[in-house]
This record gives C-alpha cells, structure tokens and sequence, in this order.
C-alpha cells in the first residue's frame, strides 16, 4: 500500500474525479483521468510511467504513474480505490497539457466488459471548469530542482536518491527488513531536500501515527520564516541632519602602555676615505630601508605552498603591512689614523699614537685623494619591536642579518 | 557651522548630475551583515563597495558588542578562577592576584583592533571598494557618500555611488531608557560598560537581558556589588524557563542581586553617584537604590539615521524597523535589507546569514536562513546556550513533547574540570522523536550547541545524534547523554 506523495493538487483532483464518479449517471460509470498539475505554473509535462495496467483495480495511495515536469518526476497516487478503463497516454508521451485526458478510470467492481469509454474530446473540454481552485502555493525557486521544496506546501517529494541514511533510519530499516531503495521509493521524507527522517519511517511502518511526521515538519516550518504579519507600518518624517550617534558607539581607543622591546647592535664597516658622510649617512639609509622592507615581506614571498592564502596568513600574523618594527640608527666615524671630520688639527688619539702624518697640510689632503685608504664607521642601529605581532621578532632578527652584510 | 552646511548643498546639487563612481552592489553598513554582504558579493562576481561611517568594519559586533564583552568576560572569569580557584587546584600564587584595569582594557582594545584590521584584508583579497563615510538614498539607484568629521580616511568630499543593487545593513543602537540621560560615565550604556576606567564599587543594571547578565558577570567577578533591575519576572529574554530560573540561581550565588518584576521609575546621577527609584510591579512598593554605575541595557533598536530611507519612500514599521519580504526586499526590489535593522533577532550570526542569502538571492533567486535553528548565546559562567524551540513555545501551541535532561555534574570531563554546573535539556517529538530544541547551561554551552544546531537543520531524531560517537572525556557526551535521555535513557546518570 502506498501513501506518500500526492500532493494537494492531485488529491483535490482525485476528490474531484470521485464525485464527478459518483453523482454522474451509474451507466457511465467512468470517469476520465486527467493530466494533473503538479505545480501551479505547470502546463504540460510527459508521462514517464504508468504504474497500473488495464484493467488492474489500485486501492487508495497506490502509485498510478510518474509525471515527468522540466523540474522533476513527481509520483501521482490515487486516493480512493478504483480501475483503470483505458490509458491515452502512454508511457513516454511527452507535453501532455494539463488537464487533458490521459486515462479513464472506473469503480473496481466494474466490468471492464460493460463500461463504456464516452468520446475523448467531450470530456477535455469541460476540464478547465473541474480544475481544482485551491492550487499549492507558488514556491518562489525558480531555476533550482525541486529539492528546495517544502514537503508541506509544495508538490510532494520523492526521498533523496543520494541521500547518506541516518543511523536511526539505517537501523529501523534493518530491522523491519526493508532495503534502502525500497525506503527511497515509498517512504515520503519530510526532512529538507529529501531526507529521510526516523519520523518518516516510523509513520511509514505504522508504529506512530501516520500523520504524525507532517504535523511536526509544518509546525517547525512555520518558525523557518521570519514573522513578517501584521506588519504596521509607521511612516518616516525627513530627519533632521543629527550627527551620527555611532561615533559615540566608537571605542575612544586608548594609547596604550607598551613596554618598549629594543633590539640594539653596533656594526662596524669600512669606506673609501673620499666618501662624503653625509652621501654615506644617505646610502646607509636606503640600505637600511631596503632591508627594512625586505624583512617585512621576507614571511610571505618565501612560502610557495599552494595552500598559501594571503588572506589568511594575514588573519594570523595580522596587518600584514604594519610595521612590526622601526629602526633607529646613528653613522658615526670611528676616528682612526686619519680623522676625517677634524682634518686639519690632532686630536687626542693623534698625539697618543705619535701620528705624526696626520699633520695638516694641503699635501696631506691631496694624498687622501689619490691614494685613498679606508675609514671605519660605525653604525649604531636600535630596532624597537612592535611586539603585539608575533612574528616581530623574526622579522627583526632577519632585519639585523641582512644589516650584518652591510658592505660599501 | 553655517558656512559647512551650504557648502555640503552645492556638493549634493552638482552630485545629482553625475555620478562619481559606478558599482554593481553597494552595501551600507560594514557590521557583520554588512560586511559577510559585500564579501559574498564579490566571491559571486559582482563589482560591490561597501559603505561604513564607524571609521572601522566589524559593527557593534566587533567594535562595541560581541568580541569586547568577550574579551572582558573571559579576563575577568580568569582572574576569578585565579583568585577563589586556583588553590584548591593545587596552584599557591604568592602575592596577590590583582586586576589592571588600564591592562584590561588595553587587550581588549588590542583584539578588537586586530579584528577590524583581518576584515580591512579580507576586502582588499576580495577587492571590494570601502568608503569611509556617510551612506544615504540620492535614489534608488544612488548612493551617496558624505565625509564625516574627524573620522580617518573619511571620504574628502561627497561622493555618489551608482549601482544596480543595494544592501542595506545599517544595525542598531542602544535603546535609550525614557528619563534617564546617558553620559556614559556614571549612567552608561553598553558601549560604557565596556570601557569604564575603574571598577564601580555598586553597580545597577536595568534589564535583565543578555547583555546586562554579561556585564553584571563581568563586574561582579571584578568586585562590584551588581544590582539587576528587570521588569519582567524573569531574566534571560527569550531564554527557556527552566534555564533561565538555573542560570539565575547560579548567577546570584556568585553574588549577583536580582530584582524581578520591578519597574525604574527613574535614575539620576547626583555627583560621584546615581540614584535609583524602583517600584515592585505588584504591590507597587517603592524603593531607593544608590549606585556608583548604572548600566542601561533595556534592548537595541534599528538604527537608520542618516541613511535618507524616507527619500526613496522606504518603510519602517512602529518599532522603526525597515519592512522587508521574505527575501530580503524592501519596497524596491533591488533594495534589501539586512540585520538588526530589519525584523528577527538582533544577532551577528543571524545578520552574517542574512547577508549571505541576500546576496543569493540577487544572483540566483534562492537563499536559505532557517530562523527556527539560530543560536542564541550568554558567555556568563556557566554559559547558556539555546537553539529551536522552547518548552514554553512548544507548550503554548500544544506540542506533545519528550524532555531529556543530562546534568554536567554527571559528565567525567566537567568533574575533572571541577565546573559542573548546569545541563543540557533536550526537547524532542513526543512521536517522531525529531529535535525540536536544546538548551544548555554549562561549561562551554556556546561550542556545544552548535551539534544542535547541526542536528536540528538535519531534521535528526535524538537517536541520531545518541548514536554518534562522541569523544570521552568530552562535555559534548553530556550531549549525547540528553539525547538518549529523551528518547530512551542516558547510560550515565
């Protein structure tokens, strides 16, 4: 016995035919069955394939055949005993109007001998006027299959073919011996996009009221939805041009307190004596902001996982392009033998070493010229961390190892 | 002043004749509907801009909401663990174990400042074009740009966006309370709370909510004697009855005062101190309360100033939110809305969803929010956490019901833990057996009730999620232990 899927519209259709079976004259006991809607905008589907043959008597939720819309294949069920006379449309008929006479059916205990088949044409006609008035709701998916609709409201499903069972439902089907396929074909799911739920089951095994399923999906359904009823709607003035409050919301942030974490080094390097210190003060710097930069994207460019995503890795590391340290640094000039800065008196460290060369004179310059030796610098570089990244520290100690190359 | 404001009406004036820039979708708003809105427009292709006069994305959300009241809760709950805890644990602190304001305040500043900042690269991964300033209708097919004051990296000068679509996302403020003036010093708000400089020694709250239950967590563990008032009988909001009546037992044995049922007549702040005038809703007995702090915490309301909604003819309904269809639209169907503006529950996670189904919902006509299945959370100690129906609800419309109930004292990872307060309570199909609710106080309520959320969005039957395999120990089997309570009986209890 089937019950499962027919939905409002068939059944309403089925209630119809009946009547139309029971109050027209007993001579034509047959009644035509009609091409039925499966949703409101439908107006023409095929037919996949008839359930019944001639002459089989179906009871009431029996599966009489599958239409076929360019949505889906949905199963229409009879829902009051009764034969089939005659079918027009086989299977495979592809755009059957709705509507259109597809079979005739009689009362089961009809002689299939004594029944006659009234004309095909007679009975198309009067169709429109028989369509049910109450059509299912419009469901508003448009181009999706009809795994988007409700259960409750909608043309009826068909369970998930692909569905991944639940362990209630594997166990339940185990024990009343029924196969998955088996549950997919007769059991109406009301879980979302077709699944099968224990409730389905235990009303398909009968061990719970039959209805009960239903009732619970369209209560839950009714709270899917925000309420928007009764709505009363309160016209707006113009506002007047007030100062958006969401600056108050702002948090007014305060500086923090940082405890300040200092990397200090002194690295010592040699130039050609003929440098001007305030030129060499100015290609320190661009070395020291090349290699500042170089620190910073060092992290980033160095990774070629192709699980890598900037996106983030900046979560993690946070603000990628904030500087997670700032250097200060001081150029000073070792004095050694020859004082650059003071060329033209001996200092202290002249008189004690007894330099006696380094004595002022023109000639003296003209030597440092053409024969140039070296200086020594000194650079005093001081990194402060911006310790709230975590990798500031790396990218620091990076920093000083690039400035350890420093070369002129 | 003068000299501003007609300078502003030329700017719109010569703005009406052209437009500066042109975008496929433009959102207004960069909370957590907002900004989910403009990220999911841009993975689906579209050209989006998003619109924020904050100064930085993240919303009430990140700024002044969610993550700063957690960074405060979870500080203050260590402390106190460390200061009644840690002994009986087996830690000896020497010293004392103090709390540093300033300290405090400077962390939470630093995470919210960090959060903010991973959104800013988000929109640049998905290169969306973010606007700083004022968002307001020219049209239906304009949005324009206005520089606010004082705020960083605001626009320079009035710039109209035109664009095909608009989200609207513009949140919510704190509801004022009538008669009572916030300054947001000794009487504040929300936003006050999270960034007060001391700890006031009295501290009122009005409202019995989330947000006041949180805060008076929090300065009830930092030392403040915490008064609530609610006006209702009971706390928690929407909370599920039984749950609300233990977290309100648990909460008054950490010392919290609650007075239920009673109405404030009026609080006014007289120097250094506020005070308070109450009266019981039933017998209407007055009383005086004095305070160094009152928090107003009655609710939020939809927040749309300045957004020139009337201009375009949009409408709002008596509580002020924007009227939407259940797909999101406003009256102009290239207009949707989204978040706490809009009807349903004022919560990120509902505007995060929101945003995204929108969006869907412009690019392919379909989009999914389940409103019966968003969780609602409390971050006190012990955590509450609620998802589906209540057994009031369920009650109410004559469900029949099973109810199965598993206490943490029970669970072997909570005894370890020595943080065995609460349960997890199941409601389920009295026939079906399918889940229709889970409410949970307890240890780390708020991670659990996502499994309820999973299973109520599956449709799963308490049998489902019993015969899963938990971890052990986990509190999570405190979970399944509900489950199989409801539909049969738990194995360790």
């Amino acid at each position: 016995m089937l019950r499962a899927s027919a939905s409002r519209s068939v059944l309403l259709r089925s209630i119809l035919i009946k009547n139309q079976f029971h109050s027209s004259a007993r001579a034509s006991a047959v009644q035509p069955f009609l091409m039925p809607a499966m949703s409101p905008t439908m107006e023409k589907g095929g037919i996949v394939e008839w359930a019944v043959k001639v002459g089989e008597p179906f009871s009431a939720g029996d599966l009489l055949l599958n239409v076929e819309t360019d949505k889906s294949q949905i199963d229409v069920e009879a829902l009051d005993d009764g034969k089939i006379v005659k079918i027009l449309e086989n299977d495979g008929a592809k755009d059957v109007a709705v509507g259109k006479t597809i079979a005739f059916i009689a009362d089961v205990n009809d002689d299939m001998n004594t029944i006659v088949i009234p004309d095909v044409n007679g009975t198309t006609t009067k169709s429109p006027d028989t369509e049910p008035v109450t059509t299912p709701k419009v469901v508003k998916a448009v181009n999706g299959s009809t795994q988007t609709f409700k259960s409750t409201d909608g043309p009826k499903l068909k369970a998930d073919n692909n569905q991944t069972m639940y362990p209630s439902v594997l166990l339940e089907l185990e024990m009343n011996g029924i196969s998955k396929k088996e549950a997919i074909k007769n059991i109406e799911p009301t879980g979302r996009n077709g699944r099968i739920l224990k409730g389905d089951v235990l009303s398909y095994l009968g061990k719970i009221p039959k209805d009960s399923a239903q009732k619970i999906a369209s209560y839950i359904k009714d709270f899917e939805k925000l309420d928007l009823k009764n709505i009363e709607i309160k016209t707006l003035e113009p506002s007047e041009d007030e100062k958006p409050s969401s600056t108050a919301d702002t948090v007014k942030g305060e500086q923090p307190i940082k405890e300040d974490i200092i990397l200090s080094e002194n690295i010592v390097f040699h130039v050609k004596q003929n440098v001007d210190y305030e030129q060499l003060r100015k290609s320190l710097r661009s070395y020291i902001d090349s290699a500042y930069h170089k620190a910073h994207r060092e992290s980033s460019s160095n990774i070629y996982s192709e699980l890598y995503d900037d996106a983030f890795e900046s979560l993690l590391t946070q603000d990628e392009s904030k500087a997670r340290f700032k250097v200060n640094f001081e150029l000073i000039k070792v004095e050694t033998e020859q004082a650059y800065a003071q060329p033209h008196s001996n200092d202290i460290f002249d008189l004690l070493s007894n330099n006696s060369h380094k004595t002022v004179d023109l000639e003296a310059n003209d030597n440092r010229n053409t024969a140039p030796t070296e200086s020594e610098y000194l650079v005093s570089l001081s990194v402060k961390l911006e310790d709230q990244y975590s990798d500031a520290l790396d990218k620091a100690e990076l920093f000083m190892s690039l400035m350890r190359q420093l070369q002129f | 002043m003068l000299r501003s404001v007609s300078s502003k009406r030329s700017f719109s004036v010569a703005s009406r004749l052209f437009a500066n820039k042109k975008h496929e979708v433009v959102v207004i708003g960069g909370g957590p509907g907002g900004y989910i809105a403009a990220i999911k427009a841009a993975q689906q292709g579209y050209d989006t801009a998003c619109v924020e006069k904050r100064g930085r994305l993240g919303g009430t959300c990140l700024n002044v909401g969610c993550i700063p009241s957690k960074a405060l809760l979870n500080n203050s709950q260590l402390f106190h663990q460390m200061k009644s805890d840690a002994k009986g644990r087996g830690i000896d602190i020497d010293g004392t174990v103090n709390i540093n304001v300033a300290n405090l305040q400077k962390h939470k500043d630093t995470v919210v400042k960090q959060l903010t900042g991973g959104i800013e690269m988000l929109f640049k991964k998905h290169k969306i074009a973010y606007y700083k300033g004022e968002g307001s209708f020219e049209d239906t097919t304009h949005v324009k740009v206005s520089p606010v004051d004082g705020l960083e990296g605001s626009v320079k000068e009035e710039t109209v966006l035109e664009t095909e679509k608009v989200i609207v996302a513009t949140g919510s403020e704190v509801t004022p309370f009538p008669g009572i003036t916030i300054d947001e010093e000794r009487i504040i708000s929300s936003t006050g709370a999270l960034s007060l400089k001391e700890i006031p020694k009295r501290f009122t709250i009005i409202g019995g909510g989330i947000i006041g239950l949180e805060m008076a967590s929090v300065y009830s563990r930092l030392g403040s004697e915490v008064t609530i008032v609610e006006f209702q009988p009971q706390i928690g909001a929407s909370m599920d009855g039984e749950v609300a009546k233990a977290t309100q037992k648990f909460l008054k044995k950490q010392g919290i005062n609650f007075k239920l049922s009673t109405k404030v007549l009026s609080g006014v702040r007289e120097g250094e101190v506020v005070n308070i005038e109450v009266e019981a809703v039933k017998d209407g007995k007055k009383e005086k309360l004095q305070a160094d702090a009152l928090l107003v915490a009655v609710g939020r309301r939809p927040y749309i100033k300045g957004l020139n909604a009337e201009k375009i003819g949009l409408e709002v309904d008596k509580r002020g939110r924007l009227v939407i269809d259940d797909q999101f639209n406003s009256k102009h169907p290239n207009i949707k809305v989204v978040g706490d503006v809009t009807f349903g529950p004022m919560l990120a996670h509902k505007a995060e969803e929101e945003g995204v189904a929108a969006v869907e919902y412009f690019k392919t006509g379909h989009g999914h929010v389940n409103y019966n299945n968003i969780p609602s959370v409390m971050y006190s100690h012990p955590e509450v956490a609620w998802t589906g129906q209540t057994e009031e609800q369920l009650k109410e419309a004559n469900i029949k019901f099973k109810v199965g109930k598993f206490p943490f004292i029970a669970n072997s990872r909570a005894k370890t833990n020595s943080d065995t307060e609460g349960f997890v309570k199941i409601l389920i199909d009295e026939k079906t057996e399918r889940i229709l609710g889970a409410h949970i106080i307890g240890p780390n309520a708020g991670e659990m009730i996502a499994e309820a959320g999973l299973a109520i969005e599956y449709g799963a039957s308490a049998e489902d999620v019993a015969r899963v395999c938990h971890a052990h120990p986990t509190l999570s089997e405190a979970f399944k232990e509900a489950a199989m309570a409801a539909y049969d009986q738990p194995l360790n209890f």
